[in-house]
């Protein structure tokens, strides 16, 4: 890949998912792509928020690159969890992406409105799930610098 | 003779005077009562000025003192009398110059009006409320517009006016001096005004002390009242409400002041029947909007909640075939397959269920939009379709509208693409025109497919109708439900006229004053 550099590859994606089939989905997608960066999956916006404080079972984890964020979930939606981040001056430089099933007009301008880098709808079809990975890497990891101090230490 | 004559004027019941040197000189004896004395003698000697109302004496002594110096007045005038205790009585008069003698005298024969100007203001008021009550919009309206009626017209100190609600008469008071209240009146107290609204007839009662149902509300008058009238306000043949006025003095109230009070009564059902008929298609259409609304949302939520399954059976079936297709033998293969292409085609329904339940959704504006560079849009997103299959999209000169654009697009697009789908003629054409009618745009959209049965032309626009079934044709059906949408959504109608073999034209309507681009 054109635009991949050493630092970039060594990069983790934080997928915050409730649905284990699209957790599944999802890694199939990264590998079926060719993505290679480490991938941690959180279940609920809760495990999230501990996941990129660093809390708990956590700590001592990466700070993603990148966070794939759905929306509907339990116990911490979605926005709850991009309006904790997003009002954390620690955390607030992560790309957080929305990929989610809802392409409702209200939710888009409520995402955006909370903050949220990105919002991408998921493609039912599995061959448009993996090119929407592969799109996502290549713009978020590869062609976008992210700030410095992301990454594994 | 002569004393026959003066019989006749002093006995006449027209009042007559003369007035010489500016003081009464003769007053006949229905001019002296007119006046409020009992006889001629005492009216005799006095000014006339005296006896005209503060309001009326400056232009009704410059007629007289006119006509003295030679000028020109209208013969006959009408002006308010001011009598002896006070009182004023609307008369008419005509005058006449005499010569008596040397000297000018003024002869006056006047009448007295109160009873016709009092007929002539309640028939004024009767249209204008009749007019008013039309345009009421509530009933709190209807019932203020009733009371100052009531009050302008007989001046009456206690007027009110109620309907029952809840098992109570809720009534609405207007005083003399334009204060109002409010009350409540259990239906089974003993009271002149529910025994109107239990016998459906007005009651007038002249001695209220004599009527045992006489009741004085707790907030009503500050004493007992001695004449009542109650008359019902009945709707749809039940006495639904009341007209009350109720007077301090004996016979306050008599038969002429019941019929009046019995047309305004008339008139306020009327006017009820109206608001309620009003509020009644008000909240039916409310009603109808919200539900349309909570289907779609319904919808909406519905058709999102199918997506997550759907994308793990057919994610599920592709990596099936990817990691286990070669253990299959080709029946295997075969069902796979059959699971993936019927996820695919309920995407399909769902995406179409999903645009169906948009249209109608405030999320873009209105803006001009050029059909012409539209029906290009669609053209050019459809490029290589059309090459490949030979068809041509004739657009004649279409009008610019302010729509939404994308219902635009998305109108057009199925109606140009259905007429290319179901279509199996050599050279597929479609021609988009439109027609300029008086009030509204109608545009056509023709093909020479394989055309529609009549019969089928109900089903047509329903959601999910296909009248080809068995894959020969692809899509869901829905095409058309949107399009029928779109087109009402635009305030407009959607229909076809089509032969069996020969073609259809569709043809959809927009209102001139919904989508009217301004030409400056």
């Amino acid at each position: 890949m054109l635009f991949t550099n050493k630092i970039q590859q060594n990069q983790a994606i934080l997928l915050v998912e409730d649905n284990p089939d699209d957790i599944l989905i999802t890694k199939r997608a990264l590998s079926k792509g060719k993505i290679s960066n480490a991938l941690y999956v959180v279940n609920n916006g809760e495990e999230a928020i501990r996941f990129l404080r660093k809390e708990g079972d956590y700590k001592g984890v990466c700070t993603p690159a990148l966070v794939l964020l759905d929306l509907n979930m339990p116990k911490m939606d979605g926005f709850q969890v991009l309006k904790e981040v997003k009002n954390d001056e620690n955390l607030r430089s992560i790309p957080i992406i929305v990929l989610t099933t809802s392409d409702r007009d209200r939710d888009i301008d409520d995402a955006y409105n909370l903050g949220c880098n990105s919002y991408i709808v998921k493609p039912v079809s599995f061959e448009n799930f993996i090119k929407t990975v592969i799109d996502i890497k290549d713009y978020w990891l590869c062609l976008s610098r992210v700030p410095v101090d992301i990454g594994c230490k | 003779m002569l004393s026959v004559l003066y019989q006749f004027l002093e006995n006449s019941p027209e009042s007559v005077t003369m007035v010489l040197n500016g003081k009464y000189y003769y007053v006949n004896q229905s001019a002296s009562e007119l006046l409020g004395y009992p006889a001629p003698d005492e009216v005799l000697g006095k000014e006339p000025a005296e006896f005209i109302a503060p309001s009326d004496k400056a232009r009704v002594m410059g007629i007289i003192n006119g006509l003295a110096m030679g000028e020109t007045h209208p013969l006959r005038y009408e002006f308010k009398l001011k009598r002896v205790d006070e009182t004023e009585v609307e008369v008419e008069t005509y005058l006449k110059i005499i010569y008596v003698g040397e000297n000018l005298a003024t002869l006056a024969f006047t009448r007295d009006i109160s009873q016709r100007k009092m007929y002539e203001r309640r028939l004024e008021a009767l249209h204008n409320i009749s007019r008013d009550l039309g345009n009421a919009k509530s009933l709190q309206e209807t019932m203020e517009i009733t009371l100052n009626t009531i009050s302008g017209l007989l001046g009456f100190h206690w007027s009110g006016i109620g309907f029952i609600d809840d098992g109570v008469l809720r009534y609405y008071l207007r005083t003399g001096d334009d204060r109002y209240g409010g009350g409540l009146l259990q239906l089974n107290s003993p009271s002149i005004t529910l025994r109107a609204i239990k016998t459906g007839r007005a009651q007038l009662v002249k001695d209220t002390r004599l009527d045992p149902d006489y009741y004085k509300p707790p907030n009503g008058p500050p004493k007992a009242m001695l004449s009542e009238l109650s008359v019902p306000i009945i709707i749809d043949g039940v006495a639904e409400g009341i007209i009350n006025i109720e007077g301090e003095d004996l016979n306050a109230f008599n038969e002429n002041d019941q019929k009046l009070i019995e047309t305004l009564a008339y008139h306020v059902a009327s006017a009820v029947i109206n608001i309620r008929s009003r509020e009644n298609i008000k909240r039916n259409l409310e009603e109808l909007e919200r539900s349309n609304r909570d289907l779609d949302d319904y919808t909406y939520v519905v058709s999102h909640d199918l997506k997550a399954p759907l994308r793990t059976i057919k994610s599920f079936s592709t990596f099936l075939s990817e990691d286990y297709g070669h253990l299959l033998d080709d029946p295997g293969k075969d069902y796979l397959h059959r699971i993936a292409s019927a996820a695919t085609n309920m995407d399909h329904l769902i995406e179409d269920l999903l645009l169906l339940s948009r249209v109608g959704r405030k999320f873009t504006e209105n803006e001009e939009v050029n059909l012409n560079e539209v029906l290009e849009e669609i053209k050019s997103d459809q490029a290589a379709m059309l090459e490949e299959r030979n068809c041509r999209v004739i657009v004649g000169k279409l009008p610019s509208l302010r729509i939404q654009r994308i219902w635009a697009k998305q109108i057009f697009s199925n109606l140009v693409n259905n007429g290319l789908k179901f279509n199996e003629s050599q050279s597929p054409t479609v021609e988009v025109s439109c027609i300029n009618e008086a009030d509204r745009y109608v545009f056509a959209v023709k093909d020479n497919g394989i055309g529609i049965d009549d019969k089928y032309n109900s089903k047509l626009f329903k959601i999910f109708e296909r009248l080809n079934a068995g894959g020969k044709y692809e899509g869901t059906g829905a095409g058309l439900a949107i399009s029928k949408k779109i087109a009402e959504y635009f305030g407009g109608e959607i229909w076809v006229e089509s032969k069996p073999g020969v073609g259809s034209t569709f043809f959809f309507s927009v209102p001139r004053k919904a989508g009217e681009v301004k030409e400056d």
